[in-house]
């Protein structure tokens, strides 16, 4: 339960998809809700929408895309999870329309539209801290430079860039780093996912450190299982103690995360 | 004349000095911006848009980006979210007013800023 500190927006982007930034949004999201934080995990992947699946919601009278568009208020668009965890912190979430035609209306907006998006999200950060006391708020979005994506690194306190260690990756996330990343208020962190047990996590985290000058903040090695089930399985919830889901634990008490009471 | 109001008198002094400075810079920047090509006033494009956001200095865009959360805004207002001091945002917002991010209005004592959707 919150006791007034300041919440930490959290949002999750990479340069390109398939680096597992759904997965890693979700589990720390339930990391931190049954370690007893108030989480809201917001779904701004309004092009390819999993949040719901992997929770098992199809079917809102409210989504994320109505809030944005100015149809309902952001507690009208959020579902609480909170009895899916059976003890720990409220969960919340704020689930992007998986239908065709909502991706096609995200997509398309004007100038005008895609600013009125950040206010809202920027209302959306006042509000789950005043209203719902939420301690954590995650935010997972579009690979590349999408308008609504930039609207969450933008909102951001803390930015987590999730990226593979292959060189497409590599060269990718240089460009966002010197072209968006670096010009987000919020701090940074690079977040290696998938790696090869072949190749050595201290070189690789020493490597990108010194290639993209932005502080490593973990290493997940690469499960195959995850990757095989993760768009169906909540690994924190139905396998806390594999690999995967520790290493998450071990990310969610790094220091950046800790929110001052 | 004892040490406090000599002080005051000082600082009153002072004060009167950096208003002047404030003034030049001010006309100075405006310069500035109308020759640097940073002013969006002469722009006949559609409307800010988020990736807009993205050509603007970085002290700047803080200051657009706690902006953009609110109707409207005084100086104080965003320096509560910036951490920042009221007289470096109200800087910023000037530099913006002129940029033709945001729109100026004065209430009272106070003067109000706001987000402009489109530009002038």
């Amino acid at each position: 339960m919150s006791k007034g500190g300041q919440p930490k927006t959290v949002a999750l982007h990479s340069y390109k998809g398939g680096t597992g930034k759904t997965q890693i949004a979700a589990n720390l999201a339930l990391i931190w809700a049954l370690k007893g934080r108030n989480v809201c995990l917001l779904d701004y992947d309004f092009r390819a929408p999993s949040i719901g699946t992997l929770f098992g919601f199809d079917d809102n009278p409210f989504w994320i895309n109505d809030y944005m568009m100015g149809r309902c208020e952001i507690d009208q668009a959020l579902v609480d999870v909170q009895a899916q965890l059976h003890s720990g912190g409220k969960l919340l979430l704020g689930l992007a329309n998986p239908s065709i035609k909502a991706a096609e209306e995200m997509i398309g907006q004007n100038e005008k539209v895609q600013l009125r998006s950040l206010r809202r999200t920027i209302e959306a950060k006042k509000s789950l801290s005043s209203k719902f006391g939420i301690d954590y708020i995650v935010i997972d979005t579009s690979p590349g430079p999408q308008y609504s994506s930039l609207n969450a690194v933008f909102a951001s306190d803390i930015l987590l860039v999730v990226m593979k260690r292959d060189k497409a990756d590599i060269m990718g996330t240089s460009r966002m780093l010197d072209d968006i990343y670096n010009r987000s208020p919020g701090e940074k962190r690079i977040l290696v996912n998938m790696l090869p047990p072949e190749l050595d996590p201290s070189s690789v985290r020493a490597e990108l450190e010194k290639r993209l000058r932005v502080p490593v903040i973990g290493i997940v090695p690469c499960y195959c299982d995850v990757s095989a089930v993760g768009g169906e399985a909540l690994f924190a919830l139905e396998r806390p103690r594999h690999g995967f889901v520790e290493t998450l634990r071990n990310i969610s008490e790094e220091s950046i995360f800790r929110i001052d009471r | 004349m004892s040490l406090d109001s000599h002080l005051r008198q000082e600082i009153l002094e002072t004060l009167s000095e950096l208003r002047k400075v404030s003034g030049r810079l001010e006309a100075l920047l405006t310069q500035l911006d109308k020759t640097s090509g940073l002013s969006l006033k002469d722009d006949a494009g559609p409307g800010i848009g988020v990736f807009a956001l993205l050509s603007i200095p970085d002290h700047l865009r803080k200051t657009l980006i706690i902006l953009s959360g609110s109707d409207e805004a005084t100086a104080r207002d965003v320096a509560k979210e910036t951490g920042r001091t009221r007289g470096m945002e109200s800087i910023y917002l000037n530099q913006l007013d002129r940029m033709g991010y945001v729109r100026k209005t004065r209430r009272g004592r106070e003067v109000c800023f706001s987000l402009k959707e489109k530009k002038s």
